[in-house]
Formats: C-alpha cells, structure tokens, sequence
C-alpha cells in the first residue's frame, strides 16, 4: 500500500462505515498519510519537506484533531456519516469510480492515482455535505477538501514555497477552530440569554 | 514606502487590543483604521506610479492599478464602519464586551482583506480571502438569535465555493502539467503557463475559478448564504461583508480576467451571463416576497452582483461601467447597512410594515436611507446610476439584445418591488413623536460614503478617473 492508496482508504472508509464520533481519527489518519506521502515524494533531507512533514503531523495530525475530538455536540448525536441507504451509496461508489476514471484520461500514468484520490475526496466531501445536515460531519466534508488540496500539491513537479504551505496551514487549523466553536454555539444557542443590542 | 505596512499595521495591532482595557477597543479600532488609511493614501500618493506594478516580499504581493483601487476602497470603508462601531459603543455601554472582541476580529479581518488585494499569487489569495471568512464568521455569531447557524452556514458556503476555485487552481496546474509546462501560480506569469486555446482541464479549471469566486459574491445559485447572514449578522459585520470583503472576491475575479486573455474569457462569458441573469432573477422574485428591510438589501446586493456579473461577460465596452459599478456599490452598501443597524437598533424591528415616518422621526438616518435607496436603484447623480448606464450602453454596443432586454426587466421589477417596501416606510406619520438624538459621530461617516457616490456621478477627481481606467482597461476595457 502506497501513501495516497492509505489516504483514499482514510476517506472512503469513515465515510460509508464511521459514526461522527470518530471522524478526529480519521483525519488523523489522513495526516499520517499526507506527511507520509510527502515524505515518499520529495525526501525529508531538504528544510522544505521536512517542514512540511513536521507541520502536516503537529497541525493536521495533532492540534486539529485534538480540537475535534473536543467538540461538545447533544448526546443523541451519534450517527453514521453517510446514511445508510441505497441511493446514497450507489451515488457515493459511482462518483469515486467516475473521479479515478477522469484522472486516468486526463494524467500521466504516475500521478493518475493520486489524482483519482483528490478528484474521489471532493466528490465524497460533496456527498457528505449534500446528505448530512449535522455540523460536525459538514465540518469533516470541509477538511476532506482542505486535505486533498494538499494531496493534489504531490502530483505537482515541484512544492509549493514555505509562504503558500503556512497560509494553507493557518486556514486548516483556523477553520477546525471556527468551526468546532461554530458547530457547539449551534447546540447552545438555544438556551443562551442573548444581548438585544448589536454591533 | 512598503505597501506591506498596510497588512502589518492592523496585523501588529490585534494582541495589544486583545490586552487592552474593553473601553479602549473601539477608540483603539477608529485609530488602527485612520492610520491603516492615511498609509494607503501615503503610499498610493497621487496614483501616478500606478501603470507600472511594484511587487514587494519576492513578488508575492503587488502594488498595482487594481490592488491600488481596491486598498483604497477597503480601508475608507473600514474607517467608516470603525467610526460606526465606536458611536454604538459610545450610545450603548453595555456592548463594550462586544467591541472588544469584535475589534480584535475586524482586525485581523482588514489585515486579511489588505493581504488578499495586494497579492500576487492566486494560492496565497485564495488563502487570504478564506481568512477573511475565517475572521467574519465568528462576527457574524454576535448577532441575533439565529445568528449561529447563520454563521456556520456562511462559512460552510464560503468554505465549499472557495474550495471549487481552488480545485480550479489545481484543475490549470494539471492542464500545463500535461503540457510540460510548470504553473507558478503568480499574477504576472500565469498567463506564460497558460495555453492560447486552452483544452478541457484549463477550460473546466477556469469554469470552476470563477463559480467559486462568483459565489462568494453571492452570484447563483450558491447565493443562498448571502439574504441569510447579511440578516442575522450585527449591522456593522454586515457592512464588512457587503462593501469589503465583496471587494476581495472582486479583485479575485479581475486577476482572473487579467490572466485570462486568451479564447477563454469568451468561453466564460456564457457562464458568467448565466449565473448573472440568474441572479437578478432570484433578486427580483425575493424582493418582491420579503418584507424584512435588511433582507431586502441583500437581495439588492445579489442583483448588484448579477449586474456586475453581466457586464463583465460583456467585457471591453462595459468594463469601465463595471469597475465604476464596483467602487460605488461599497459605499452604497455601507451606507445602507450601517443606517439600516441605526433603524433597527432605534425600532427594535426589520420588518418594512412596523415603520413608519421614518424620515420625520429620524431625520438624518432616513434622509441618508433614502439617499442610500436611490443610489441602490441606480438614480442620477449617483456613481451607481453613470455606471449602470455605460454598462447598459455596453450591452447594446457588443450586440446582447437579449441579454440587455433581461437586465433591464429585472432592474425596472427590483426599482417597483423595493420602492413599493421602502418608501412608505420613510414617509407617512411617524408612529413615535420623540426624536432620538443622532450624534455627529454617527452620521459622519455616511455623509462621506454619499460625498463619494455623488462625486462618482458628477465630478470625479482626475487621478480617481485614471485609476479606474487603468483597472478597467486590465481586464480588458476598451
């Protein structure tokens, strides 16, 4: 098994089989499998990739799913991610299969998978989007995009500068922290004392 | 002088104020945003320069035409909603906690904006405007009951369509790939990458650049976001969002034209026609339905961005019109927004049938609504009207008969369906005979915004006229 080959297996899986409560593991997942595929692409003996590395296993890995796993949500929120129902699953097999067919036409034979993998993540973030209204999935759906941006970056011939990664950092960890703190004010709203006057 | 201080100086000012006393936030916010002006206005100097790009930071960021326009733009708007929030402050000590916060946020929310507008890599912009989204959001959570999921909701539709630009980012780099050829992803080399016809990665890369980026405007039909925060989020965030970080996808879109001279732009131009027409539909049928005058603005601001939409797909001869459009709009916007939070902080209530007489109760804030209203509609001597008509003029020169027919159905159907709401709620007799007092400081900044849309129809300043030429003949004005 190769980097993106794990990475698709971390997003496919939670997707059809995991419960909300779960998905701070498998982003986990997934960052090991980028830091992994990173490494396996560029080498870790120049700054740059070991930097990246570094960041994708600290952030990604570790502070983001760290604040994920910390979301406060009603207790009878658990659920499975996708519904499990027909139509949903047709859709979801049959979108993953037209992705990698896609990347097979239109890449070299070489970055065809890992473009497969990018073009099946948007398509399962979308999905996910489209038939789950719980935040913390919607939430999940958004870092599955974030995610496999930067698996897109490793079919590139070269790395994107240290400037553009610590951007793409921030806004992952920024939009774990707004969202997680998003998702909770949702639940608590209801029963806050609100201020009549606003800025 | 570095064009860079403007980012750095709200950006260096967010952990003092989060330190600060709460009294000091907003006063702090007012002086952040006169200084973070007066350095744009320092470093624009006359506009002279402005043919001629500057880059700092290893060509990461660009002092250009665009990026000189759209600096300007933010950071006067910014100064006017800082001033906004300080007199709410001033009027209604108990929201001192808010502004504390809130300050820190629209701090980092304006560093973000000014690093979005100067930058010279798409990445790093698509990077700063998802900051932007990042700052607002937790803003636009200050608001009323409801707020919340208002705000989760902008930022998942904010999220989703900045993440399809994105993927048309990586759909272009694909394209040259194949070719051979290594994208950079920098403004100025870009268009060496770029194939003249481009094949369908390129095509498919360019569509979805710009649904992204066009739906952040608020463009359908991922508009749906848009009425909803805009509603539900403090007045002044709402301003933020409608009349600054508008601009920030604004720009975004240019640079795309400024990339794109190739076949292409033609190839877009269909799909911004669509989402456009499209738009002013949604626009027109909505504010014919509400009656919640803040939501009535924001479908205002939809047909606002089908407009623009559609004279950017009609390109050189609309292409001054749209830039013109553009600048008046941020006023219009803050100007309506902010009296609009006056009106309902006053009233207590956004429903149009609750108010009446407004402008005999509150004589500024409803004589600068209607102002505000007029100028939304396109009526001289306002910027917004001059700018509609060389669009409309435009459409006819290149030939869009149809396209022309469209707009101007729907703009007669939006100018009756919002006159119809509006009016009877600023004339009539006033339900309350007690005046509020409205302080200097509160109507300050919109008699600014209404100096400028005045001075946009009627005499504008000669380096101003330069400026949004050379902004206009980038994106391919005649």
């Amino acid at each position: 098994m190769n980097a993106p080959a794990l990475f698709l297996v971390a997003v496919v899986l939670p997707v059809f089989f995991a419960s909300t409560r779960t998905v701070s593991v498998w982003l986990g997942v997934q960052a090991l499998a980028l830091a992994w595929n990173v490494a396996a692409e560029h080498g870790i003996d120049s700054v740059h990739a070991a930097l990246s590395v570094v960041e994708i296993l600290v952030v990604r890995g570790a502070i983001a799913t760290r604040l994920l796993r910390h979301v406060k949500r009603p207790e009878e929120a658990v659920d499975h991610l996708l519904p499990s129902n027909l139509f949903a699953w047709i859709l979801g097999i049959s979108l993953t299969a037209l992705a990698f067919e896609f990347a097979a036409t239109t890449a070299h034979a070489q970055t065809a998978f890992a473009l497969g993998g990018v073009g099946a993540t948007v398509v399962m973030a979308l999905l996910l989007l489209s038939f789950n209204t719980a935040g913390i999935a919607q939430l999940f759906a958004l870092l599955l995009m974030e995610n496999a941006a930067l698996l897109f970056e490793s079919t590139l011939p070269a790395p994107w500068s240290m400037w553009v990664h610590g951007a793409l950092t921030c806004v992952y960890v920024l939009t774990v922290w707004v969202g997680t703190r998003l998702v909770e004010g949702q639940h608590q709203e209801p029963h806050l004392d609100l201020p009549r006057q606003v800025l | 002088m570095n064009c860079l201080l403007t980012l750095a100086l709200p950006a260096a000012s967010i952990l003092p104020l989060r330190l600060a006393p709460r009294r000091w936030a907003a006063p702090a916010l007012v002086l952040v945003a006169l200084l973070d002006l007066l350095l744009t206005l320092l470093i624009v100097g006359d506009g002279s320069r402005m043919a001629e790009p500057t880059y700092f930071a290893g060509r990461y960021f660009v002092l250009d035409a665009t990026s000189t326009l759209f600096l300007v733009l933010v950071n006067l708007v910014f100064f006017g909603i800082a001033v906004y929030i300080l007199n709410r402050v001033r009027t209604d000590a108990a929201l001192e906690e808010q502004a504390s916060t809130m300050a820190v946020l629209a701090l980092a929310f304006v560093a973000c904006m000014n690093a979005a507008v100067l930058s010279n890599h798409l990445v790093l912009m698509w990077a700063f405007i998802e900051g932007t989204t990042l700052a607002a959001a937790p803003m636009v959570a200050y608001g009323e009951r409801g707020a919340h999921r208002a705000a989760w909701r902008y930022l998942l539709y904010s999220t989703v369509s900045l993440s399809l630009s994105f993927l048309g980012l990586l759909c272009l780099a694909q394209s040259a790939h194949l070719r051979g050829v290594e994208l950079s992803f920098f403004v100025d080399e870009l268009p060496k990458g770029l194939a003249v016809h481009g094949d369908v990665l390129q095509r498919l890369g360019l569509s979805l650049l710009l649904f992204g980026f066009g739906s952040k405007l608020g463009l359908a039909p991922l508009y749906g976001w848009l009425p909803e925060t805009y509603d539900f989020a403090p007045p002044s965030v709402t301003a933020m969002l409608a009349a600054i970080q508008f601009n920030a996808s604004i720009a975004a879109v240019f640079r795309v034209f400024q990339v794109f001279r190739t076949d292409d732009v033609s190839f877009v131009a269909q799909e911004l026609l669509v989402m456009g027409a499209l738009s002013l539909l949604v626009a027109a049928v909505q504010i014919m339905a509400t009656h919640n005058y803040k939501r009535l603005i924001a479908y205002a601001c939809v047909s606002s961005s089908g407009v623009i939409a559609i004279g950017l797909a009609v390109g050189r001869t609309a292409a001054y019109g749209v830039v013109l459009y553009v600048v008046s709009n941020a006023f219009v916007k803050a100007l309506l927004f902010l009296t609009a939070g006056r009106l309902k902080s006053i009233y207590g209530t956004k429903d149009v049938a609750a108010l009446t007489g407004v402008i005999k109760h509150m004589p500024f804030a409803g004589l600068l609504f209607t102002v505000g209203t007029f100028a939304l509609l396109g009526f001289p001597p306002f910027g917004s009207f001059m700018a509609e008509m060389l669009i409309l003029s435009g459409i006819v020169q290149s030939g869009h008969l149809l396209v022309f027919t469209i707009l101007c159905t729907m703009l007669t159907i939006i100018f009756v369906a919002t006159g119809r709401a509006i009016f009877p709620m600023l004339w009539g007799a006033p339900t309350n005979e007690q005046r509020p007092r409205e302080s200097v400081l509160s109507i300050s900044p919109k008699i600014v915004f209404v100096i400028a849309l005045v001075s946009l129809g009627v005499y504008t300043p000669e380096p101003a006229v330069r400026l949004l030429r050379l902004v206009a003949a980038s994106i391919g004005g005649s």
